[in-house]
C-alpha cells in the first residue's frame, strides 16, 4: 500500500489503477510487461475479506489495474475463469486482454524468444561475471558511499609505510 | 581497528589490511559465535587513535527486539549487538568511524555516532569501497538516498576529506 500514490485503502500496488496505470504508465511512460507481486499473499488476500477464495476478484482487478502477468495466485483455475467471466460480461473489454497478449509478444520477440528459446547455461558465467561488470560494479558501488557526519575529523585514514595497496582488489564473487 | 556484526565482511578486513597491517580487528557476531570478547576489545578501544565500526546489518519488519526484558521496537535491526555498540562509542565517540554496510538506519538507535558512513549494500564491491572511502581514495558525489529523521534529510552529503590534510 503506497498511500500517498493511491489513498484507497483497499488497493494495494498491484491492484491500483491508479498506480500501474496512472504512476506507472503513463506518468512514468512505462510501456513494457508489468508483473505483478505473488497475487496469494496474505497483504493482499485479507483484502477481500467477504470472499472464501478471493483469487477470481484479485486476479480481475489486477488485470483491470493494467498488469499484464499476474504471478501466484491462490488457485490459478478461479482465477482464469474469473477473468474468462469477466471479459464476457464485459467488465474487462476484451480489447484490455489484447494490450498485455501484445505487450507480452513484443517482450519476447525482443529477446528473441521466437528464435532460440533457451538459454546456454553453459555462458552464463561468461555473460554475467565478466570483468567488466564486476569493474561497473565497482563503480557504482564507489558512486554510492555517502560521507553523513564528519566531526570527529578522523578521516581519512593514513596507509602505513608497509601497506602497499595502491591497487585494490578486483571484488570477490560470492 | 575494525569491529563487526554478522558474518560478512571478509573483503573489508582483506583490503584494510593491505592499507594497514598493523590494525588491529575485532569480531562481533550477532549469535556470539566466535566473536571477541568485550574485555578483549573494549581496552583496546580505549587505547586506540581511531576506531572503524563497521556495521553488517539490515532491518527486519515484524522484529520484536528485547532489551532489559523489554521490548524496545518492532522494526529493528537483525542482530543484537546493540549496547555493544554503544559500549565502544562511548569509549570514544569522536575518534570512532561507524560505516553502515547494510541499513544507513542503523545511526537512528546510536544518535551518538560522530563519524558516519553509508554504503547501503552488504555485497563485495561495498566492502571494497568501504575501506577506499576510509583511505580517501574516493571522491564522489553521492547524496543520501532517504531521509534519516534527526539526522539528516535525503539529499545531504558531506565532501570528503582530501588526504592532505591530516595524518594519523
Amino acid at each position: 500500500m503506497v498511500p500517498a500514490l493511491d489513498p484507497d485503502p483497499s488497493k494495494i500496488a498491484p491492484t491500483s489503477p491508479r498506480i500501474v496505470n496512472g504512476v506507472l504508465r503513463k506518468e512514468l511512460g512505462f510501456h513494457g510487461v508489468v508483473i505483478t507481486d505473488a497475487l496469494n499473499m496474505r497483504g493482499l488476500t485479507r483484502l477481500y475479506p467477504g470472499e472464501a477464495d478471493p483469487s477470481g476478484r484479485i486476479a480481475v482487478d489486477a488485470v483491470k489495474a493494467g498488469d499484464d502477468v499476474l504471478m501466484v495466485p491462490g488457485n490459478v483455475g478461479a482465477a482464469y475463469n474469473a477473468i474468462l467471466a469477466a471479459v464476457k460480461s464485459g467488465e474487462i473489454p476484451e480489447s484490455r486482454i489484447d494490450e498485455s497478449v501484445r505487450r507480452i509478444l513484443e517482450m519476447k520477440a525482443e529477446l528473441g524468444l521466437n528464435k532460440s528459446r533457451y538459454v546456454d547455461v553453459s555462458r552464463v558465467r561468461d555473460l554475467f561475471s565478466g570483468s567488466a561488470a564486476n569493474e561497473f560494479a565497482q563503480q557504482v558501488s564507489d558512486a554510492a558511499v555517502t560521507l553523513v557526519r564528519n566531526n570527529g575529523k578522523v578521516l581519512p585514514l593514513v596507509r602505513s609505510e608497509a601497506g602497499t595497496a595502491a591497487q585494490a582488489t578486483p571484488p570477490r564473487r560470492n | 581497528m575494525l569491529i563487526r556484526g554478522g558474518r560478512l565482511g571478509p573483503l573489508f578486513e582483506s583490503e584494510l589490511k593491505l592499507r594497514r597491517p598493523d590494525a588491529q580487528v575485532f569480531h562481533y557476531y550477532n549469535d556470539h559465535i566466535g566473536s571477541d570478547a568485550p574485555w578483549k576489545v573494549l581496552p583496546a578501544v580505549e587505547a586506540a587513535d581511531k576506531v572503524v565500526i563497521a556495521t553488517f546489518e539490515t532491518h527486519a519488519l515484524g522484529r520484536q527486539l528485547v532489551s532489559n526484558g523489554r521490548v524496545t521496537n518492532v522494526v529493528g535491526l537483525s542482530g543484537g549487538g546493540e549496547e555493544f555498540i554503544d559500549d565502544v562509542l562511548n569509549a570514544g565517540p569522536k575518534k570512532t568511524l561507524v560505516i553502515a554496510l547494510g541499513s544507513p538506519y542503523l545511526i537512528e538507535d546510536h544518535p551518538q555516532i560522530q563519524n558516519y558512513i553509508c554504503t547501503y549494500s552488504l555485497t563485495p564491491t561495498a566492502e571494497v569501497s568501504a575501506v577506499r572511502a576510509l583511505f580517501g581514495e574516493i571522491q564522489n558525489h553521492a547524496k543520501l538516498p532517504v531521509s534519516l529523521p534527526g539526522v539528516a534529510k535525503r539529499g545531504f552529503s558531506l565532501p570528503w576529506p582530501s588526504d592532505k590534510k591530516l595524518g594519523n
